[in-house]
């Protein structure tokens, strides 16, 4: 038996404590790596407060981390198709997880994030585009939205 | 306020910089925030195609639709300008340039950028397919001295009706971020500009030339007999970062720069004889040569 695998305390904005495996958090937080590495994580007493991230992001986001860390080496489609069941969550979802991953500073979430924003974006017109983002109130005057049509037709 | 508008400006701009030109140009109308990133977001990528079709062009309204492009380039440049942020890329790719009516204007974006500590440099500068036959000494844009004291680009890109003049021949060189130079079809008032300019690039990594001409001036207003002919050597020495090099159009490339790993040369014309010398690329792994008959490859 090797040594017990060490474990770090993330706390999410309800107050929940998660025990994730540090190599797994390691790994992919820049922000979390830098805290282990400088000494300013103290593993006997402290946890790491995340105030801006909720208990149900910050689960997706250790599931993310973990399931990368052991899957690695799994072949590139089965890690792509677990990616997209990962990221099969609606705006809301996928929007408190770019702040989490934006925050955490996790890369390979970050890049896989904006990839799905991409393809959401990509060859859409403007009021398909306001649909999917839900962008009710567009916040251009009558006449401010006129112009735009009249200016740039191809993007309608 | 809807969530993705109410994203953080850095990630909204890093969302834009995935998306192709014409996709994070239409972000521009989405609403006002976006319009507000959009104005914000320190990558310019200006192609003529955004603005107009080239098939729609005529005599008549081509500078009304040149005209826009140039109002718009300027309105995006000012307000970057005027919020001192750094235009952190500018690429230009013009069709049916004037050169005469649109030099001074491109002189000025290529200032701006370069002034706010621009990181990417791409010029591309096209003529309509009915004028690439003339080879008038008009058409060209002449690059400014300016961009070869920029220390802040990592990337230059130059291509087509570009024209480099003398003065570079001399001029100290300033490059010392630049990682990635592609040179295409532009000329050079002479052949050794390149090596000039490249072994001035201490950082450079990876190298781009193909098929790029010496523009011979007439002598006494007496045109010569040719007018431009290829640029046929090039010496890359010294330059312990390269790692890519990609010629095409050369006859003689000479190579002393240890840490080359990959190299792709090709001729534009088969029968010419070709010369290559490599004796300290001991890091070589990849070497393509394309439609060559004679080689010569140095002595070892």
């Amino acid at each position: 038996m090797g040594s017990p695998v060490k474990k770090i305390m993330l706390c999410s904005s309800e107050k929940e404590i998660f025990s994730v495996e540090e190599q797994v958090m390691v790994q992919h937080s820049v922000i979390i790596n830098n805290m282990i590495e400088d000494g300013s994580y103290n593993h006997e007493e402290s946890k790491i407060p995340l105030d801006c991230v909720d208990s149900k992001t910050l689960k997706k986001v250790i599931d993310y981390c973990t399931h990368h860390t052991h899957h690695h080496n799994d072949n590139q489609e089965d890690l792509e198709a677990w990616d997209a069941q990962f990221l099969n969550v609606d705006s809301n979802g996928l929007y408190d997880l770019l702040m989490a991953a934006n925050y955490l500073e996790i890369r390979n979430l970050l890049d896989l994030i904006y990839g799905t924003i991409k393809n959401m974006i990509k060859g859409k017109k403007i009021d398909e585009i306001r649909r999917i983002f839900n962008i009710k109130d567009h916040g251009f005057t009558p006449e401010e939205e006129e112009q735009n049509r009249k200016e740039y037709p191809h993007f309608y | 306020m809807d969530q993705i508008s109410g994203l953080p400006e850095a990630i909204r701009h890093d969302i834009l910089a995935r998306l192709p030109d014409r996709d994070s140009a239409r972000t521009s109308v989405l609403s006002k925030a976006w319009r507000e990133t959009w104005s914000t977001f320190p990558i310019l990528s200006i192609c003529s195609d955004q603005h107009f079709k080239s098939e729609d062009v005529t005599v008549d309204n081509y500078h009304s639709k040149i005209d826009k492009v140039i109002d718009y380039v300027g309105r995006r440049l000012l307000r970057l300008r005027d919020l001192g942020l750094a235009i952190k890329e500018f690429k230009l790719i013009m069709d049916y340039v004037d050169h005469k009516c649109m030099a001074h204007h491109v002189d000025l974006w290529m200032k701006m950028a370069i002034e706010s500590g621009g990181e990417v440099l791409h010029l591309q500068l096209r003529l309509p397919g009915r004028y690439v036959g003339r080879h008038s000494p008009d058409r060209f844009y002449d690059l400014p001295l300016s961009v070869i004291e920029s220390k802040s680009l990592t990337k230059l890109v130059l291509m087509d009706r570009i024209r480099v003049n003398q003065a570079f021949l001399t001029h100290s060189v300033k490059l010392y971020s630049v990682r990635i130079i592609k040179l295409c079809n532009i000329f050079f008032a002479h052949e050794g500009i390149i090596d000039h300019l490249i072994s001035h690039c201490p950082l450079i990594e990876d190298l781009t030339v193909i098929d790029c001409a010496v523009y011979n001036p007439p002598i006494r207003g007496i045109p010569q007999m040719h007018e431009f002919s290829l640029v046929e050597s090039q010496f890359l020495h010294g330059l312990h970062k390269l790692k890519k090099v990609y010629v095409q159009g050369m006859r003689e490339v000479y190579i002393d720069a240890p840490n080359v790993e990959s190299l792709h040369c090709c001729l534009q014309y088969p029968n010419t004889s070709f010369k290559l010398n490599l004796d300290s690329c001991t890091n070589l792994r990849w070497l393509c040569l394309w439609n060559l008959k004679n080689i010569v490859i140095g002595d070892k």
